[in-house]
Parts: structure tokens; sequence; C-alpha cells
């Protein structure tokens, strides 16, 4: 799929996306991002879905209202109107024939990192699909299930941060600074109970060596399932992406995290595009949307090797600047969803001009600032100069 | 005192005094509109009038007035590249105006006033930039690569 078009979807008049390696999302609350992106998901996916939904035992009757409800979540069929339409690559979906007839299964191929991601733990342990009830947005259970089946499978007695054979060891050494701290993230038992912990090593000179969940730190524990989400998509091996997926969505990848970890974060987003993976976010984020205008800028000066890394305040190691080096040759695009009109407004060149829409509403509050300050200035004079 | 008077009340720029924004090059026109053009009182190029008497100071480019309920309103207006290496020198700038206007240019130096600092070809700062931040408390504010007079 390169591009997808909704119209009349829910608070959605028209929004026409064409997909880059990166597709940057923003826009104020409410305005269709993250409808948008699980349409994508179940239009990517539609196979796999059906497929899941019936191996847990949910029974949407063939008819598209309640494949609606239990695919997006309770009341969601509400978004689905006589007028609506969706096309993908300029094709009309005949969204209630795709409800009636089975599709052929197909593994996933769009990983989806949802912003609810804090419920996939509970008790420092991952939720299993039918924890959720049946009216959870099948994104957040899918979500869920794919940690679940990370952790159990994958990480049965080992510590989870940091780990040799996962990440690179240049996102192991910034995590570790910029978000970890100390700790170490690990399986522990309580009562025969395993749970993720975060902990010192023996010997260290805290008295308490482990910590468990509902003693973490907001953004810890918004970290952390984020953390297993990449695990999923770089598996400990040669290989580059994980089965047959090929995109990866992130919502709100800033979600509780300092700007040093958000930095981290978008490198790693990077690292993705590096393997090869698709990468759609939606962000609240100016930083985010910084990154991406440095990409850009970098790019059409031809920037020197490790420009990019000097923007992250990251090492110029082999194995990032390869990533910088990947990143370069990528396609970057943004769209803005506007409140007023219910449009998609394409500001991939992310001028700097300022104006109404000024990075889609990301930046207007310090140009604002700016102007206030400026003007009190002018009126008064700076200290010492007038 | 309108602008237009003020102008021509300083010997130091004679012959400076244009209508409407025809005192800015052909090369930064492209860079200011006017809003409402009904409402220009005129502009001068600074940087130009002023050549002679401060060859090697760091001049300002231009004034434009308009007109705001019963007084003139000056936008200084400076174009500039725009990157975190020119900040300084556009703050140097906006210190010799200011030094300008309190001591020579007095007369010109009408109330209410703005100073707008407008990109010359590709703007290389962000509107998050910790250096726009300290420029706004010297008084300027950066409009990216166009000014949209009110």
């Amino acid at each position: 799929m390169a591009r997808l078009q909704l119209s009349h979807v829910a608070q959605i008049n028209s929004a026409n996306l064409d997909f880059g390696h990166l597709t940057v999302l923003v826009g104020p609350q409410a305005t269709g991002k993250s409808i948008t992106l699980q349409f994508l998901k179940f239009l990517v996916d539609t196979g796999f879905v059906q497929d899941e939904l019936e191996r847990h035992g949910l029974d949407w009757g063939r008819a598209l209202s309640p494949l609606l409800d239990v695919f997006f979540g309770e009341g969601m069929s509400s978004i689905w109107r006589d007028e609506s339409t969706v096309a993908i690559n300029g094709r009309s979906i005949d969204m209630v024939q795709l409800a009636a007839r089975k599709r052929k299964s197909r593994p996933e191929k769009l990983f989806f990192i949802p912003a609810q991601r804090v419920i996939a733990l509970r008790d420092g342990w991952p939720r299993p699909f039918t924890d959720y009830g049946s009216g959870d947005p099948f994104v957040v259970r899918d979500f869920s299930e794919s940690l679940r089946v990370l952790v159990e499978h994958e990480f049965r007695t080992e510590s989870l941060f940091p780990q040799k054979k996962r990440l690179k060891k240049e996102f192991r050494a910034l995590l570790q600074r910029d978000v970890f701290a100390d700790l170490s993230l690990r399986v522990d038992k309580f009562h025969s109970q395993k749970r993720l912990v975060l902990g010192w090593e023996p010997g260290s000179s805290h008295a308490a060596h482990t910590l468990p969940y509902m003693v973490w730190s907001a953004g810890q524990r918004e970290f952390v399932p984020l953390l297993l989400g990449f695990y999923w998509l770089m598996p400990p091996t040669k290989v580059q992406r994980r089965g047959q997926i090929e995109w990866v969505v992130i919502e709100e990848l800033e979600m509780g995290l300092h700007p040093r970890a958000i930095s981290v974060v978008m490198m790693m987003v990077f690292e993705l595009m590096s393997r090869g993976y698709r990468v759609c976010l939606s962000t609240h984020s100016p930083q985010v949307l910084e990154y991406v205008w440095a990409v850009k800028n970098l790019r059409d000066m031809g920037a020197a090797p490790g420009s990019l890394l000097r923007a992250f305040d990251a090492p110029k190691t082999q194995g990032l600047l390869k990533v910088e080096r990947a990143v370069m040759n990528k396609d970057v695009r943004v769209y803005y969803f506007d409140p007023s009109r219910h449009t998609t407004t394409d500001i991939s060149s992310l001028d700097t001009d300022v104006g109404s829409q000024s990075w889609g509403g990301l930046t207007e509050f310090s140009s604002r600032v700016n102007e206030a300050v400026a003007e009190a200035a002018a009126v008064k004079g700076e200290p010492g100069h007038r | 005192m309108t602008f237009k008077s003020a102008v021509r009340s300083l010997p130091v720029l004679e012959g400076c005094f244009h209508v409407g924004l025809q005192a800015l090059r052909s090369s930064d026109r492209s860079r200011v509109t006017a809003m409402r053009p009904r409402r220009l009182r005129g502009s001068i190029d600074i940087d130009n009038c002023l050549r002679t008497y401060y060859a090697n100071d760091p001049r300002w480019d231009y004034g434009i007035a308009t007109r705001q309920s019963s007084t003139d309103r000056v936008y200084w207006l400076e174009v500039h590249p725009a990157n975190d290496g020119e900040v300084e020198a556009v703050a140097k700038k906006l210190r010799w105006l200011k030094k300008w206007l309190a001591r020579e240019g007095n007369a010109v130096d009408l109330t209410p006033r703005a100073f707008i600092w407008v990109a010359s070809g590709r703007t290389a700062l962000t509107q998050n930039s910790p250096k726009l931040k300290q420029l706004a408390r010297l008084g300027l504010v950066f409009k990216g690569g166009h000014f949209k007079i009110p």
C-alpha cells in the first residue's frame, strides 16, 4: 500500500495519505489520527485480524457494524456511515463485503504499538489477548498478546535489559544513560508468579534489589512496553525483520518520556527504517518533528556523515553511521490533521515560516511565546540598552 | 508626527522616504506582504541611506510604517540569512539600530514599534530554538521566510 484515502469516516471529512518510509501524523486530539492508523492496520492485515478474532472466540456475524465494534472498540461502529468510503492506491474498498467474506489467512504484516500500551502490563506481566473485554480495541489486545508471547517464549529466565543479544550496543548504552540509569529489567518470581521487575545487580549498594511494577515511575511504565515492542521487531538473530512484518505503527512514542529518552526512541525508529520497515508515527511532540526536519535539511545540504548523530548526541560508531546513512536515503512524509476543516494537509516540507499551521500546531506556542516577549521587549527595551 | 514627516525632519535620511514598500530592494520585496495596503505609510532603506555615514557598521535594513488607529506604527525589518550562526550577527544589527534610533534617529523612533527578522533564502532555524528566545528578549521576532504586515 502506498496511498490511503478516507472520506467521511468518523470526524474525518477527507484524509489523503501517501506513505513514505517514515510517515508522521500530527494534529490536535480527536482529529482522526488514531482511527486512520487503525484503518491502515485493518486493511493491511484483514486476513490476520479475522483469524485472530475467530481464534479468540469473537464472532462478528460477517456484518460490518459488529466487526468495527470488535476491531476499533465498543461503540466505534458509528465511525462508518452510509457516505463513508475508503480507498487503497485509488481503489475503493467495499467494507461491507470485506466483513462478509472471510479473507485468506495471512501472516501479520503490520505491528501496531498503541497509545494505550501502558495497560498491556498488569502487575508487571503482559496480559494475554483474552484478558481484555470484547469491547477493547483489537490493536491493544494484539499488542499485549505479542508482548506475552515474546516474554514467555524468548525470556524465560533471562534479563530483559540490558541484554547482549538485543539492540545495538550503542542503543543499550543510550538507554542505560537516558532511561534506566543503573537499573536493569528482568523476570522475577513472587509467590510463584512471574513478573517483570526493575532492579540493581546483586552486590550493589542498594538495600532492595528489585522494584516491582507498582513502584515504577510513570515513564518506566510507559517505556517498558515500548521497549518490548522494539524487541519484537528486532529479533536477536541476523534476521533484519520479524516474520512477514513490513509496517510498524507507533502511536505517541513520546508518551511519558523525558526528551532525552525521546531522542533514543527516535534513533531506534531510524534503526527500524534501516532494517526495511515502513514506520508510521503519530505524535504531539515538536521534538519528533525537529528530528524529521533535521533529516530533511541535512540531506538537502549534503551534510557530512555524523551530522544527524550529532543532533542526537549519539556516538559516531560504525553501527550508528550505517543507520544514519540508511535514513538519509528514505522518503519522509508529515501530515497535519486539520481540526477546523477535518482534512489532512501534507506538511512534509516542514517550512519554518510562521503560519497558522506551524508544524501542525506543534510550534505555534513557541512562536506565540517569542512574539509576546519580543513585543514587550520592543516597547520597554532590553535591560541596559534603552 | 507621521512617519513621512519624521523621516523628512532628519537630514541624514534626506531623499530616503518612499511610498508604500518601494524602499525595499526587489530581491526583498517578495518577502513582505501588506495585508492592508491602504494603511501603508511609507518605507525607508536604512542600510542604503546610512551607508556613507556608517560604512563599517552592522546597519539595519528597513523601516516600514503603517497606520494604526491615530498613530503610525513602524516595523523595523531585517532580511538576513536564518541559521543559528547568524543569530549573533542579527543581534548586533539590532543593537546598532536601537543605538541609532536613541541618538540620531530619535524622530523616526515612533511607537508602537516592532523589530522583525525575515529569512533570506533557506530557513534553518526552528521556532523552538533557544537562540530565537534570546532574540525575543531583545525585542526581535523571527518571521521565517515571509512577513505579512497586519
